[in-house]
């Protein structure tokens, strides 16, 4: 095992077959390791903050406090943490809740066997990939908006075009095409846009987090 | 049928109209001056067991008896009868001049006029052959014959017989008409008599007759006729009448108050054993003079006026109508107060009863409401939670596999199997959160169909390897949506979607989603570029007709068809109802009231 590279993630999982069987691709792959293995959102706030990983995986469907509400904690109590959500499906409504209240990108559990450790790779520099009805989500979301936000939370006009490619059903990189811009770019845009959705909900879950609320 | 000016008991117009009445009954009886005249008097009225009396009984009265009252009221009657028959005895009001025959009525419940009683008889009586009397027959007569009408001369004779078996040891009959009492008053006319015997065959023989005529002086009432002779009783009431059509008949003129009389006819010999009938034509009426008493039974409530009058033994008045108000009083369950007091009291109850029951009804439907709403929630609460435990278990059978098939040899047979038990499991966890989509009220939208349409088809189509290309509004109207409606659709496009993914072959679908709200027309539509259908080469039971059958439930139309440029499309089109009923929806309340982030997700 060699050391010092490896990137830290952290799973909260309360499904222990699930949970053994992502420790194991993650330690079986060559970048990452798993810093810890929690069953509950609340085991997982109490443990992660101090084991400070690179990336969470996070399961939607938890006992108590559930997924998205840990995401939303998490995100408050360390901005630069990636969160990957893992659904049973395409649930979109979910995952949007999930990506507004802190998560970075999402993956269905049973594609976790063949692309969890291509997933991780793809969060960590940046763009995971949303469905075509998560980004139409995105927009309905940012339609909802009235004219007096603060600029910060309103799309530009580069991220609507992105937004409505993706809603046709375009992968990332057609998009990238399409606008003549590279791909790399148009995840940096996703990431963006995911941010401004995240703008009101990080300072809500701030304040509440100075308040002692968290 | 019996006429009667009974009043509404508990109305206000009859209780006045009922004090007018008796103040007029009264003061009528004042403005005839005729008191004292009427030779008539009631004498005492029983009612509800007690007796009052209001004149006094003259002596000699036959019958009466002997009264002590501390007064006498000749005011108009409040009874209370309690259920008993109210009786009037009445009678002569003095003992020097008594009436010949006394009628009464009640008017206001008797049609017409009643004697109080009287009763003349008839007897066919048997005599052996050293006269020793056998045994008879009679017929009693009393009240009017059918044929009277007021005169004599005027009425109609009418049949009347008597039949009867002659006793052994009989040798004889006679027959004798006489007044039943004393008191019997009137007139009994009878024609020609036939006495009949029947013969050994049955046949009737006429033994003799028996008639007014021949006789002597029968021109005149006290004419003797040969068939009869006069009862040594009144020789005055035994009269030979004759009538205008020359006809002489034997009859009683009873004008004694205080007597009668009778004919006695010459006997017939008779044979013992043998059928007797005897036979005539008559006219009578007959009433009585003395001390009457009449009941009535069961006499409703209301105002009355018993009258009693003085005739002769013809029915001709000859005094003033004696006229008596009598009130009947309605027991207290009867009278207005109690009513009114009881409706009141009824209506009082009653209305609370209503109010009550709209009360209740309303909180029921509060309750039916609040009911339904807490069945939904928890209706989604246990589909959530089913859908959890079991999609997650499901969902580690699905991991399993490939860990299984890893760990083994490939391409076994096993491992093909261990592969189609894992794809199952996926459909599983897929069809249960299907059903749960189907009931979450958060869902009753377009939104809600087209969104999860796409992820369904999103899903599958990165499971099959085929692009897919959504055509969907980005903002649809918020147009709702019932359950039934949307599950449908949704079964019927996921249909054509796993058509797609097994069947075509295709590397690419689209899924178009478009809604026209002035037609409120919704069509789906999903294309794809694979082989195309052959709809004749399908084979049946399968779903084709599955989609079709779903749409037409929904009032909606399918059309599959093969593409020009190659491939299928499947056009599903619906117009949705311009009103939604609150309870085709998952429960009624707006959908943007309770989207599906709101529901809660709790396990114990």
């Amino acid at each position: 095992m060699r050391k010092g590279t490896f990137e830290k993630i952290a799973i909260v999982e309360d499904d222990s077959k699930v949970r053994e069987q992502i420790v194991q691709l993650i330690n079986q792959s060559e970048e990452f390791r798993c810093a810890g293995a929690f069953a509950s959102a609340e085991e997982g706030l109490s443990n992660i903050p101090a084991l400070k990983p690179a990336m969470v995986l996070m399961d939607i469907h938890l006992p108590a406090m559930s997924g998205i509400d840990c995401a939303a904690r998490l995100r408050a109590l360390m901005p630069e943490l990636r969160i990957l959500i893992l659904t049973v499906f395409e649930e979109s409504d979910k995952i949007f809740q999930a990506l507004r209240s802190g998560a970075d990108g999402y993956l269905v559990k049973r594609d976790i066997p063949s692309k969890l450790i291509q997933s991780i790779r793809e969060l960590k520099d940046g763009g995971s990939p949303i469905s075509s009805n998560i980004a139409r989500k995105v927009i309905q979301h940012f339609r909802l908006i009235g004219p007096e936000s603060p600029p910060a939370s309103k799309l530009s006009s580069r991220e609507q075009e992105i937004l409505d490619l993706l809603v046709a059903g375009k992968y990332y990189k057609e998009v990238a095409d399409a606008l003549g811009i590279g791909q790399e770019t148009v995840k940096t845009h996703v990431h963006h846009i995911f941010a401004k959705l995240r703008v009101r909900t990080r300072s809500e879950a701030v304040a509440k987090f100075l308040k002692g609320e968290v | 049928m019996r006429h009667q000016h009974s009043l509404n008991p508990g109305c206000l117009t009859g209780r006045l109209f009922c004090a007018i009445a008796f103040f007029c009954a009264h003061s009528y009886a004042d403005q005839t001056g005729d008191i004292g005249k009427e030779q008539v008097a009631v004498y005492s009225v029983l009612a509800g067991g007690n007796e009052v009396s209001l004149s006094p009984i003259p002596n000699g009265v036959p019958g009466a008896k002997p009264q002590n009252p501390s007064s006498y009221s000749r005011a108009g009657l409040h009874l209370n009868l309690k259920g008993q028959p109210l009786v009037f005895r009445f009678g002569p009001a003095t003992a020097d001049g008594l009436p010949i025959r006394i009628r009464c009525r009640l008017e206001g419940y008797d049609e017409g006029w009643r004697d109080s009683g009287g009763h003349m008889v008839l007897h066919a009586g048997f005599l052996t052959s050293s006269n020793q009397p056998l045994g008879s027959e009679m017929r009693e007569v009393r009240g009017q014959s059918p044929g009277w009408s007021g005169r004599i001369d005027a009425s109609r004779f009418t049949p009347a017989f008597i039949e009867t078996t002659a006793p052994e040891l009989a040798d004889r009959m006679h027959l004798r008409m006489h007044c039943g009492h004393p008191t019997a008053s009137g007139i009994w006319a009878i024609g020609t008599i036939r006495v009949l015997q029947a013969d050994t065959n049955g046949q009737w023989e006429l033994l003799r007759t028996l008639s007014a005529s021949p006789g002597q002086n029968l021109h005149s009432t006290q004419g003797t006729p040969r068939d009869w002779k006069r009862t040594d009783y009144n020789w005055y009431v035994p009269k030979v009448l004759t009538l205008n059509s020359n006809q002489t008949v034997v009859a009683l003129v009873d004008k004694d108050p205080k007597g009668g009389g009778g004919w006695s006819s010459v006997p017939t010999q008779v044979k013992p054993g043998r059928r007797i009938r005897v036979e005539w034509d008559e006219v009578y009426t007959i009433g009585q003079s003395g001390l009457g008493q009449i009941s009535y039974h069961q006499l409703p409530v209301g105002r009355y006026t018993f009258v009693v009058q003085a005739t002769d033994e013809s029915g001709v008045p000859t005094s003033p109508e004696y006229r008596l108000a009598t009130t009947i009083v309605p027991p207290f369950y009867q009278t207005g107060w109690f009513w009114s007091a009881t409706a009141t009291l009824l209506a009082a109850v009653a209305i609370y009863g209503v109010r009550r029951s709209a009360r209740r009804r309303i909180q029921t439907q509060a309750d039916r409401a609040r009911q339904q709403q807490m069945l939904t929630e928890e209706r989604m609460r246990i589909a959530r939670d089913l859908h959890d435990d079991l999609g997650s278990g499901l969902t580690r059978i699905a991991l399993l596999i490939p860990q299984a098939l890893r760990s083994g040899a490939a391409e076994t047979a096993a491992s093909i199997h261990l592969e189609q038990v894992a794809k199952q499991a996926r459909e599983l966890v897929l069809a249960l959160d299907q059903i749960v989509w189907a009931v979450n009220p958060g869902q009753d939208t377009l939104e809600g169909l087209a969104g999860y349409l796409c992820d369904f088809a999103t899903d599958l189509t990165r499971d099959a390897n085929i692009r897919f290309w959504p055509k969907v509004p980005t903002v649809l109207p918020k147009v709702p949506i019932t359950s039934p409606t949307r599950y449908n659709l949704f079964i019927a496009a996921k249909e054509a979607l796993n058509n797609v993914a097994r069947h075509s072959g295709a590397s690419e679908v689209i899924l178009r989603f478009d809604y026209q709200p002035a037609s409120r027309e919704l069509a789906v539509e999903i294309a794809d570029n694979g082989c195309g259908i052959d709809l004749p080469a399908v084979p049946p039971g399968n779903g084709i007709a599955n989609i079709r059958s779903r749409l037409q439930s929904r009032g909606g139309t399918a059309i599959i068809e093969k593409r020009a440029e190659g491939g299928t499309r499947v056009l599903l089109k619906l117009t949705l109802p311009e009103h939604v009923a609150p309870d085709e929806l998952s429960t009624g309340l707006p959908a943007d009231e309770t989207a599906a982030e709101n529901l809660p997700v709790t396990r114990n």
